[in-house]
């Protein structure tokens, strides 16, 4: 087997195991949600309470460097791949980051 | 491996095609099934009680930005411009979901009780004018979304399992229409973070196999280097010039007059807004650079347009179906693209009901009862679909439609940013900007090579909206807006709520 089918079949489990954890956290948010949504019992249209404008405020904090990281690492990513053919084999497993990424926000979403 | 050795894998016939799109259909549809009972009032359909948290929030925003055309255009202009095509596609995507961040905040902060961005622009300047033309364009990106999405369909399902365009895209406007039926804005966060795992997980699997199957990146990256410089060449002028900067531009604007996103400002729990954009815009990325890289396999192995596709569109499938890869690899490829097609779709289908319930049925019938609304918003996405499949039964050109969505959408852009930032920005200047801004930019459009036609629409609009506001020195008091479309909380709905917070 040479190299590059390895690591593709290295991305097939890796990938395999990301499905499985990530079908496990979004059944457990659906659930959470629904009786969530069951509790709230549903509202007329408008109907909303308001919350503490610090909520939004406290959010704004780091916003630009945040965004300017992302834009920033797409781009050394793009680089990487004009400079280093053996990098074109970690894209695709950044792939994989982005359903781990999923995840992540479903186990952080606590109240 | 070369061109002369790619030949169309055997067994991709249209029966499998069929298979799988109407496969997919019914996970969906047994997904929005389970998501029905969740969904009591036109509230809970429209804005999912605004409950929808950072998990269903990034996996769903992921999935209604990622275009199945714009799956395939990551290839393609790889393929056409090499690694600047990809860069001048690619960040202005993702930046374009993060840059959602500090408006959501602002949105949601001056109009709690909105749903829409039709009616903050209603709101905000109380003109009929600007309010019928916003509402206008957020309704034509809606259909032109849908429009898009089903063509994203057509390209892999024609060009890898033979199946005539106009039996795919009813096909597809069917099953999307019957599962969006169901359960609204929730049944489109569900199926949508489904829908991310589904492009996320595949799309990398398959790339491996497709370097694998053609003899490993070094190889790949050999030829594309022996095939010209420019495609490894990230400060390439010609792609800023002829696809970039017009690129960038739309797709910022996409953004911005998309009520799918905006739909969602209004439907994350409060406290998750920034992060659920920030997060989907950085991890959007990982999904377009790695199906991109397909864009240099095709060059690698040779292919020419038209020789062996039509359309640079056509590169990823055209790859993916002829190397020789195994059965299940081209279904999940195919899988990816019917992925983002349907997820965009319900999110545009989704969108347009709470333009339907809160810009036009709400405000026409003031006293028409929740069931009543329930039900009129629901038969809009039939609606919509049919008039979708009548627009493709028509045979109109996409192709002048999207050209004409981006203009549009570039002419709308800055005066809605500076609508919701900007408290001395008047109704006046918004008219008169978006006008103005088509009336000039467009025969400019028409008739001058890009950039010049695309510049010509941001500049006019920019200026108008700037210096007819600067001259008429007014200043609106967003604080106004706090109770505005505000309904007196019910008994039920603020028991409720005690109880679930």
């Amino acid at each position: 087997m040479t190299p590059a089918y390895a690591t593709a079949y290295a991305a097939l489990v890796a990938g395999t195991i990301v499905t499985i954890v990530y079908l496990i956290v979004v059944l457990r948010g659906f659930r959470k949600s629904k009786v969530e949504m069951a509790a709230f019992g549903g509202a007329q249209l408008g109907e909303v309470q308001l919350v503490s404008e610090h909520v939004f405020k406290d959010q704004e904090d780091g916003i630009v460097w945040k965004a300017s990281a992302g834009l920033i690492l797409s781009g050394v990513v793009l680089w990487l791949i004009t400079v280093n053919s053996s990098f074109w084999y970690a894209v695709p497993f950044l792939g994989l980051g982005t359903s781990i990424a999923v995840i992540s926000a479903f186990l952080l979403d606590k109240d | 491996m070369d061109k002369s050795t790619l030949v169309l894998t055997e067994g991709l016939s249209p029966a499998v095609g069929f298979a799988v799109i109407i496969g997919l259909g019914i996970v969906m549809l047994c997904l929005a099934l389970a998501v029905r009972s969740m969904i009591r009032t036109t509230d809970d359909y429209v804005a999912a009680g605004r409950r929808i948290g950072l998990g269903f929030g990034v996996g769903s925003v992921i999935a209604v930005w990622t275009w199945s055309v714009a799956v395939l255009t990551s290839a393609a202009v790889t393929y056409s411009w090499g690694i600047s095509g990809l860069l001048w596609f690619v960040v202005p995507n993702g930046l374009a979901i993060m840059l959602l961040a500090p408006f959501a905040l602002h949105l949601r902060k001056k109009l709690p009780a909105g749903y829409t961005i039709t009616q903050f622009i209603k709101e905000r300047f109380n003109n009929p004018a600007a309010t019928a033309a916003v509402l206008a364009v957020i309704v034509f990106t809606a259909g032109m979304s849908i429009l898009l999405n089903a063509l994203g369909a057509v390209i892999v399902l024609n060009t890898i399992f033979g199946i005539q365009p106009l039996a795919v895209l009813l096909v597809a406007l069917v099953i999307v229409t019957i599962y969006s039926y169901f359960g609204g804005l929730w049944t489109s966060a569900v199926t949508g973070t489904i829908n991310t795992l589904l492009l996320s997980v595949p799309g990398a699997i398959v790339m491996l196999f497709v370097l694998a199957k053609v003899g490993g990146s070094d190889l790949v990256f050999a030829k594309v280097h022996s095939a010209g410089p420019q495609y490894f060449d990230l400060a390439r002028g010609v792609t800023a010039a002829q696809f970039g900067i017009v690129t960038a531009l739309g797709l910022l604007a996409v953004a911005i007059a998309d009520q799918a996103l905006w739909q969602k400002v209004w439907a994350i729990k409060p406290d998750r807004l920034a992060r659920t954009f920030l997060w989907a815009g950085a991890w959007f990325y990982p999904i377009p650079i790695t199906i991109g890289l397909l864009g240099f396999v095709g060059i690698a192995l040779g292919v020419t347009v038209p020789d062996q596709i039509g359309d640079p569109a056509a590169i990823g499938p055209y790859v993916i179906s002829h190397i020789g890869l195994p059965i299940p690899i081209v279904i999940m490829f195919t899988l990816v693209i019917l992925n983002a097609s349907f997820s965009a779709t319900d999110g545009a289908f989704a969108a347009l009901t709470s333009v339907v319930a809160v810009d036009i049925v709400r405000p026409l019938w003031p006293a028409m009862s929740d069931g009543k609304l329930f039900l009129i918003t629901r038969l809009s996405i039939v609606a919509a679909s049919i008039i979708v499949g009548i627009i493709v039964l028509l045979g109109l050109q996409f192709v002048d439609l999207l050209l004409f969505m981006f203009a549009v959408q570039i002419a709308f852009a800055i005066p809605i940013t500076l609508a919701i930032f900007w408290s001395r920005f008047t109704a006046t200047a918004f008219v008169l900007a978006c006008g103005l801004a088509l009336v000039i930019g467009l025969p400019i459009r028409l008739t001058a090579p890009e950039p010049w036609g695309t510049l010509a629409i941001f500049g006019v609009s920019l200026l108008v909206s700037v210096s007819v506001s600067l001259m008429q020195r007014r200043e609106f008091d967003f604080r106004s807006l706090r109770e505005r479309g505000r309904a007196p909380t019910s008994e039920l709905a603020t028991r409720s709520l005690a109880a679930a917070e």
